[in-house]
C-alpha cells in the first residue's frame, strides 16, 4: 500500500479544509512547489514504494475549469519523478490532454463522471490506467461540485457503474470525516472496497497507524491519501492527532516488497533431435512433441521466459536446434534461453543469430573457464548463463558435469562466484539430489549461491508443488524458478503458480 | 509501406526485432549498409553488447555519421536497450565510454546490493509525458528487461516512461522523432508487439 500526500489549492495557497466547506478553510503555505518538495524528500527517505502527489485544484472544481493549472504545470516539471495525480476542474477530453501533456500522471474526474458518465468511459478507454474515478460520499451518497451538494445516487452504485472500464482506482473520500482529525470511516470504506472491482485509494481523515494498519487487511485498498494530520504535524501543532507522513509510509511498506520486479517462472523443454522428449534421468525417452507447439502453449499460459535445454548426442544432428530456435523466435516473442553443448564462440553466435537471446554453458565452463570470460566481452553478460549441476558430497555442494554424471572437485558457492567475476550474467543451478523427485527445490543450496552472488539465481531441480515454486523464490531468495515435468505433464499450469504466488504475496507478472 | 532499417552491427541478437516488426507487418530490412539506411524510412537501433564494443563497430562501418544525419533530417528513429543509451553523451561501462551524444545526459551502472544485477526479468513501465509510441498500452504494464545499466537524461521532459528497481529510473524517452526504450518490446510478448506496431504505424 502506499501513502499519498495531498496538496489542496486555493487561491494560490496550500490549504485544509474541514468536511470540505470552502469557507472553513486553514491556509498552511503560500508556496505549493516547496511543500510538493517537502512531501516528495519525506517519501524518498522513508523508501515509499512509489512516490505520488495528490493535487486538488479547490477553486477550479468550484468552477468546473483548470484555476491552478500553472503551479500544478509547475510542480510536475520541478519534480519529474513524482507521480502527480490531479483533480477539481477536469470536465473534458482536452484538459485531461494539457495536464498528461505537462508531466501529470493521473486524472481524477469526480462532479464529471456523474453528469457525463461517457467522459469517464472514453478517457479511461484512451488513456488505460491512467483515469481515477473520485468518489466522495456523504452517508453514503455521492457528493459533488466541491462538496456542496449530495446527489441522490449511491456511493457503490457509481463505482458498479464503471466497473468495467480501465480505470487506474478509484479514490473513496468520506466527507464527514475528511478534515476532521478523528480516524477514518473504515466501515464504510470496507464496504465500498467489496463492491469496487478496480484499486481503491481510501481518503478522509486518516490520523493513526492504526488506520493504515487496518486498511492494509481490506482486499483491492492499495493506498491512502494523507492530508490535515501532517500538515498538523509540520506546524509542530503536537496536540496528539497529528501524524509523521514518514512513519505513515513506513506502516505501509511493512511486509512489502520494495521494488516491482516480478519472479520470473520458466518452463524448460529437453530437446533431442529437434523433438521434445521427456525421460528419467535422460533414461527411457519418450516422444512427447514439437517445441514449436509446446512453445506456443507455454507463450498463452503466461511463461515468462523458456528454456531450451538440447540433449542430442551425435554431432551431426546438433545443427537441427538452431532450427528450432529460429522456428521457436519467429513466433514466440519472449526471451529464450538455449542450453546444452555449447562448446565455443561459434555456438554461441550461431544459436543468437538463429532467435536465442541467452545461452547456457556447464561442462566447457568447468574445462575451460576462461570460455565464460571471453564469451560475456564478445556477447554481453546479458546473454552468458552459466549452468551449474550440484550434488551433495559430505557436508559440501560440489559441481558436476556432463548431465550430472561426472563428479568434479570444485566447491559450487567457489564456481559461483568465479564465473560471476569472469562475466555470467546469470547462474541456473540445478540440484542433481532433487531433480525428477517433487520434493521442492534444495532451499540451502538455493540461499547459499543467491546469497553469495549478485547476479540472479534460478532455482531449479525437484519442484512438484505450488508451494515449492514459493520456497525457491522466499526461503531460497531466487529471481526465478525453472521447472520441466510439472508443466510439461500438465500437473500444474504457469497460471495456476502465478495465482498462487500472487496470493501468497511473491510478486508475479499475470 | 515505410520501410524500417533495423541496424546489423555485428552483435548479438538482432533477428528477433525484425522478426517482430515483421509480425506486426513492418517492411524490414537488416543491415549496415550506409546507403542502404539512407534510403529507408524509418532506423531501428537495436542493441545487446557492451557500450565501447558498440560503439567501436558502429564506427568501423561508418555508422554514426549516417545514424545522426538521418536522425537530425527528421526520420523516425527508435532505440532499444542499448540502442537507447547509445544516444546519451557518455556512459560508465568500461568508462567513461563516449556515445552518439544526441541527447543531453549520461548512463550509469545500477546501485549494487541488495540489488541483484543485472536488472533482468519483467517490470512495470509508469507512463509519462505522451508519447505516440504508448498508444493503447496501460499505465505500469509490464515489460522484459535485462540491463546493468541506465539512463538518466538531463533533459526532464523527454521522459516518456519511468521503472522502479531500487531506485526510479527512465525507461523510455521521445523527443520529436526519437523514441527509444529500455526494455525489449521485441521479447515482451503482446504488449511489446504493440509497441512496435505503433512504431511501424507511425
Amino acid at each position: 500500500m502506499i501513502v499519498i500526500p495531498a496538496i489542496d489549492l486555493k487561491d494560490g495557497n496550500v490549504v485544509r479544509l474541514s468536511q470540505g466547506k470552502m469557507d472553513q478553510d486553514k491556509t498552511y503555505s503560500t508556496s505549493p512547489v516547496d511543500i510538493a518538495g517537502d512531501w516528495y524528500k519525506i517519501l524518498v527517505q522513508a523508501q515509499s514504494s512509489e512516490y505520488r502527489l495528490h493535487l486538488v485544484d479547490l477553486n477550479g472544481a468550484f468552477q468546473g475549469k483548470p484555476i491552478h493549472f500553472d503551479i500544478i504545470k509547475k510542480i510536475a516539471e520541478t519534480y519529474p519523478g513524482l507521480e502527480i495525480e490531479v483533480g477539481g476542474g477536469i470536465r473534458d477530453l482536452a484538459t485531461i490532454e494539457h495536464y498528461f501533456d505537462v508531466g501529470v500522471t493521473y486524472c481524477i474526474l469526480g462532479t464529471a463522471a456523474l453528469k457525463n458518465p461517457k467522459l469517464l468511459t472514453l478517457a479511461a478507454q484512451k488513456y488505460p490506467g491512467r483515469i481515477i474515478l473520485g468518489i466522495d460520499a456523504k452517508d453514503g451518497m455521492v457528493a459533488t461540485q466541491g462538496w456542496d451538494k449530495v446527489s441522490r445516487t449511491p456511493a457503490t452504485e457509481l463505482a458498479g457503474q464503471f466497473a468495467k472500464e480501465p480505470l487506474a482506482a478509484i479514490i473513496y473520500t468520506d466527507i464527514a470525516k475528511d478534515g476532521m482529525l478523528a480516524g477514518m470511516n473504515l466501515e464504510e470504506i470496507e464496504k465500498m472496497a467489496k463492491a469496487a472491482s478496480v484499486p481503491m485509494i481510501a481518503s478522509g481523515g486518516l490520523t493513526s497507524l492504526n488506520d493504515i494498519k487496518k486498511l492494509k487487511t481490506m482486499p483491492n485498498v492499495v493506498g491512502v491519501i494523507a492530508g490535515k494530520a501532517i500538515y498538523e504535524l509540520a506546524q509542530k501543532n503536537f496536540s496528539g492527532r497529528v501524524l509523521d507522513l514518514g512513519l505513515c509510509v513506513k506502516e505501509a511498506n511493512r511486509d512489502k516488497t520494495k521494488h516491482t520486479l516480478t519472479k520470473r517462472i520458466i518452463p524448460c523443454l529437453d530437446v533431442k533431435d529437434g523433438r521434445v522428449v521427456k525421460g528419467v534421468n535422460f533414461v527411457g525417452l519418450k516422444d512427447a512433441g514439437d517445441p514449436v507447439e509446446i512453445a506456443l502453449r507455454y507463450d498463452t499460459e503466461g511463461a515468462d521466459e523458456l528454456c531450451f535445454l538440447d540433449i542430442t548426442a551425435s554431432n551431426e544432428k546438433r545443427k537441427i536446434i538452431l532450427d528450432v530456435v529460429e522456428k521457436t523466435a519467429s513466433q514466440v516473442f519472449m526471451p529464450l534461453t538455449v542450453g546444452g553443448g555449447v562448446r565455443n564462440l561459434d555456438d554461441i553466435r550461431d544459436l543468437l543469430n538463429a532467435g536465442a537471446d541467452k545461452v547456457s554453458i556447464n561442462t566447457e565452463a568447468t574445462k575451460n573457464p576462461a570460455f565464460v570470460g571471453c564469451a560475456a566481452e564478445k556477447f554481453g553478460s546479458q546473454c552468458i548463463v552459466v549452468a551449474i549441476d550440484a550434488k551433495k558430497v559430505g557436508d559440501e555442494y560440489k559441481v558436476f558435469t556432463y548431465g550430472g554424471r561426472n563428479p568434479t572437485d570444485l566447491e559450487v558457492l567457489s564456481w559461483a562466484k568465479k564465473m560471476e567475476k569472469l562475466g555470467a550474467g546469470e547462474i541456473l543451478l540445478t540440484s542433481m539430489d532433487r531433480d525428477g523427485t517433487k520434493a521442492g527445490y534444495e532451499l540451502n543450496l538455493t540461499r547459499l549461491v543467491s546469497d553469495g552472488v549478485c547476479i540472479p539465481v534460478i532455482a531449479s531441480g525437484g519442484v512438484g508443488k505450488l508451494e515449492h515454486f514459493e520456497a525457491g523464490l522466499t526461503t531460497g531468495g531466487a529471481m526465478a524458478v525453472l521447472a520441466a515435468s510439472v508443466f510439461h505433464y500438465q500437473e500444474l499450469t504457469i497460471g495456476e503458480v502465478k495465482h498462487y504466488l500472487k496470493k501468497v504475496g511473491v510478486p508475479v507478472r499475470i | 509501406m515505410s520501410l524500417i532499417a533495423v541496424i546489423d552491427y555485428g552483435m548479438g541478437n538482432l533477428k528477433s526485432v525484425a522478426k517482430a516488426l515483421q509480425k506486426v507487418g513492418g517492411k524490414v530490412i537488416v543491415t549496415h549498409d550506409s546507403k542502404t539506411i539512407q534510403q529507408a524510412d524509418k532506423i531501428v537501433l537495436p542493441g545487446v553488447g557492451a557500450y565501447p564494443q558498440c560503439m567501436s563497430n558502429l564506427k568501423a562501418h561508418g555508422l554514426v555519421d549516417v545514424v545522426k544525419e538521418e536522425i537530425a533530417k527528421g526520420k523516425w528513429f527508435l532505440g532499444i536497450c542499448l540502442g537507447f543509451q547509445l544516444l546519451f553523451e557518455e556512459s560508465e561501462e568500461f568508462g567513461p565510454s563516449t556515445g552518439f551524444g544526441i541527447l543531453k545526459g549520461k548512463v550509469k551502472r545500477f546501485p549494487q546490493s541488495p540489488l541483484k544485477i543485472p536488472h533482468m526479468g519483467w517490470n512495470g513501465l509508469a507512463l509519462r509525458h505522451r508519447s505516440p509510441l504508448f498508444e493503447g498500452i496501460p499505465h505500469k504494464s509490464s515489460f522484459y528487461f535485462v540491463h546493468s545499466y541506465y539512463v538518466v537524461p538531463k533533459e526532464n521532459e523527454i521522459i516518456s516512461g519511468e521503472t522502479f528497481y531500487g531506485i526510479p529510473f527512465c525507461s523510455s524517452i521521445q523527443k520529436k522523432n526519437i523514441l527509444a526504450c529500455q526494455f525489449h518490446p521485441e521479447k515482451s510478448q503482446s504488449l511489446g508487439l504493440k509497441v512496435l506496431e505503433n512504431f511501424v504505424h507511425l
